[in-house]
């Protein structure tokens, strides 16, 4: 491991510009939209700077950091969901502090973050990551503290928070005090070479619970709603992506190496099946009376996390490879929407409600397609790339033998439909009050069109794509 | 019991299970018993207004009894645990220092880059006037 591996990393290269440009705004106080515009290039110079370490293999420091294709792939994706964050927070600037410019640094930390989790391979480093993410949240959800609805949320964020990563250190103490290691390859041969006792499997719950927190599954998804309505938009978008992914690339790395014995997958695959069944219920059902766009999505969020569990209780390859494709398919979603979102609410912070959208096509064409392929590639229709991720889980799910699983699923994603289509029916169908055309700058309109295009185009190429994430997990 | 204690197992592992058990045990023991035997056999001590107000030298109290702080004695407060913590750190590596030096230089460099992230953070605190109680906020 040579020290320009080291810096050329992303989590080494996004903390250190994101000491730089703390430094530089606090002594130099340039223009808060200055330090945004270098943070995004900071995003691109990173994701250049992987490009020659892209095919690099090892295990550093002891054990401790592993560097493969999965957490390369990964990393891209926290880079990418990073920088359109930034991007959206300089399109709803109007409701950012003047002179606040950590809004954009802080962004950094929590994507170095993220990019350390991408390849842990020991508790420890695990926990120190999920805080690094966890604490950088805290502070970004209350980020407004002029208004009391981001108060609320950032509370409420921070108790459950902290709640659920006492349980995590709890479960990590569990599996450390019975097996004597945290490193995952050691846990894996213990569970090979010794029967797997109560203590342990104790310890494998309490951690299922701390990162059900981050995927706001079921059980552990009460924070989810309110902070998502009460948080800024683009915070709320990073919350819904790079948070939700956090906690899913830690599960994927403890599911398939410390946990993957045999007598762990029987405790941990009832958990899991139970923890996609209820969020795919609550998740649909509950989303369908939510008259606030960021409630709804903070509800269908939910039931996403569902069926990304359903990819992961499938515990082979195939489900891995689609969780990996679902994430890519719901980041394209995701951010058209939430870019949407910010432009139609430049001027309410208390976020907009399905009325708001009313007649959106008469307004702004490109606005309301945008937005409409969001809606039909999170509902699931085929030929968009939502359609392609879904099938994959429930192919996964149903050769594991999860037909029930399955079965609910399926319908709970027609009833999802519902309330998606409510969103397309009132942007197309519905008489605005006053038609006033919304003029967008070229970057966001192309912003636009490739996330769009994207959405299709991944569609209907999704086989290379999936046999590419397959190729890289094997 | 059979819950956790399995035939299969071997000796030494229900022991440590046992232990395990018994930890849970003693934990709620201990909690419960000392509410239980205060409720039980403790003297119930008289209960009256006065006693329950704030004591102030023999004079009632006067104002809020929970006035508001300042917001910056937690942002002191905060600041102080951050810079306390770092010499927490630095303990630990002054005692392996030696052992780390054999291994090459390695170990300097990574104390002075630890040392640069927390120069950045006193350079911003002090850009930001965070120790300035005259700021507002």
């Amino acid at each position: 491991m040579n020290a320009l591996f080291v810096l050329c990393s992303p989590e080494c290269f996004l903390t250190l510009s994101a000491l730089f440009l703390l430094l530089w705004q606090a002594i130099a106080k340039p223009n808060y939209k200055s330090v945004g515009i270098l943070v995004l290039a900071s995003y691109l110079i990173s994701g250049v700077l992987l490009l020659p370490f892209v095919d690099n293999q090892g295990i550093y420091w002891n054990g401790l950091y592993v560097w493969d294709k999965m957490a390369v792939l990964w990393k891209v994706f926290f880079l990418i969901t990073g920088f359109l964050v930034t991007y959206l927070s300089l399109e709803s600037n109007s409701l950012i502090t003047k002179g606040r410019a950590e809004f954009y640094t802080l962004p950094l930390l929590t994507t170095a973050g993220m990019a350390l989790l991408a390849s842990v391979r020991d508790f420890i480093l695990l926990f120190v990551g999920l805080e690094i993410v966890t604490v950088s949240f805290y502070i970004l959800v209350a980020f407004q503290k002029e208004f009391p609805s981001a108060l609320e949320a950032g509370v409420k964020y921070l108790v459950i928070g902290a709640l659920a990563s006492s349980f995590l250190v709890m479960g990590i103490a569990f599996v450390f005090g019975i097996t004597g290691s945290t490193q995952f390859d050691e846990v894996a041969r213990f569970a090979q070479n010794n029967p797997v006792s109560t203590p342990l499997v104790l310890g494998l719950i309490f951690v299922l619970v701390g990162l059900g927190f981050k995927a706001s599954a079921v059980p552990f998804h009460v924070w989810t709603p309110d902070v998502y309505q009460g948080a800024s938009t683009p915070i709320t978008s990073y919350l819904a992506v790079g948070s939700k992914a956090a906690g899913f690339v830690v599960l994927l790395r403890v599911l398939n190496l410390p946990f993957y014995d045999q007598s762990f997958q029987k405790h941990w695959i009832p958990l899991i099946v139970l923890m996609a069944l209820l969020s795919v219920i609550l998740g649909n059902l509950a989303a369908i009376p939510q008259r606030n766009i960021k409630r709804m999505l903070g509800y269908s969020s939910i039931s996403h996390g569902g069926f990304l569990l359903m990819g992961l209780s499938a515990h082979n390859t195939i489900g891995c490879a689609a969780v990996i494709y679902y994430f890519f398919a719901y980041l394209v979603a995701i951010f058209a929407a939430f870019l949407v979102v910010i432009l139609l609410e430049k001027n309410q912070p208390s976020g907009i409600s399905i009325k708001d959208f009313n007649g959106l096509y008469q307004k702004n064409g490109l606005l309301a397609w945008s937005m409409a392929f969001a809606m039909i590639s999170l509902a699931g229709l085929p030929p968009l790339m939502g359609f392609f991720g879904k099938l994959m889980v429930f192919l996964a799910a149903w050769e594991s033998g999860q037909h029930l699983l399955v079965i609910v699923g399926a319908l709970c994603a027609a009833a999802g439909l519902y309330y998606y289509i409510g969103v397309v029916r009132a942007m197309f169908w519905a008489e605005p009050e006053t038609v006033q055309r919304i003029v967008l700058s070229p970057a966001t309109k192309v912003l636009l069109w490739i996330l769009s295009i994207g959405s299709i185009l991944l569609g209907f190429y999704a086989e290379p794509v999936i046999k590419l994430v397959g190729a890289v997990l094997s | 019991m059979s819950l956790f204690l399995s035939q299969s197992q071997p000796l030494s592992e229900q022991i440590n299970t046992l232990a395990f058990v018994f930890q849970f045990l003693a934990a709620i023991l201990v909690a419960a018993g000392m509410l239980g035997v205060a409720a039980l056999i403790g003297q119930k001590g008289r209960k009256t207004k006065e006693k329950d107000i704030p004591y102030e030298c023999g004079k009632d109290p006067i104002g809020p009894q929970n006035p508001r702080f300042s917001v910056k004695f937690y942002m002191v407060a905060m600041l102080f645990i951050l810079f306390d913590i770092e010499t927490i750190f630095f303990f630990a590596w002054a005692i392996s220092y030696q052992d780390l030096l054999s291994q090459g230089i390695g170990a300097l460099f990574v104390i002075l880059f630890f040392l640069f992230l927390l120069g950045v953070g006193f350079v911003y605190e002090i850009q930001k006037k965070s120790l300035d109680w005259t700021q507002r906020g």
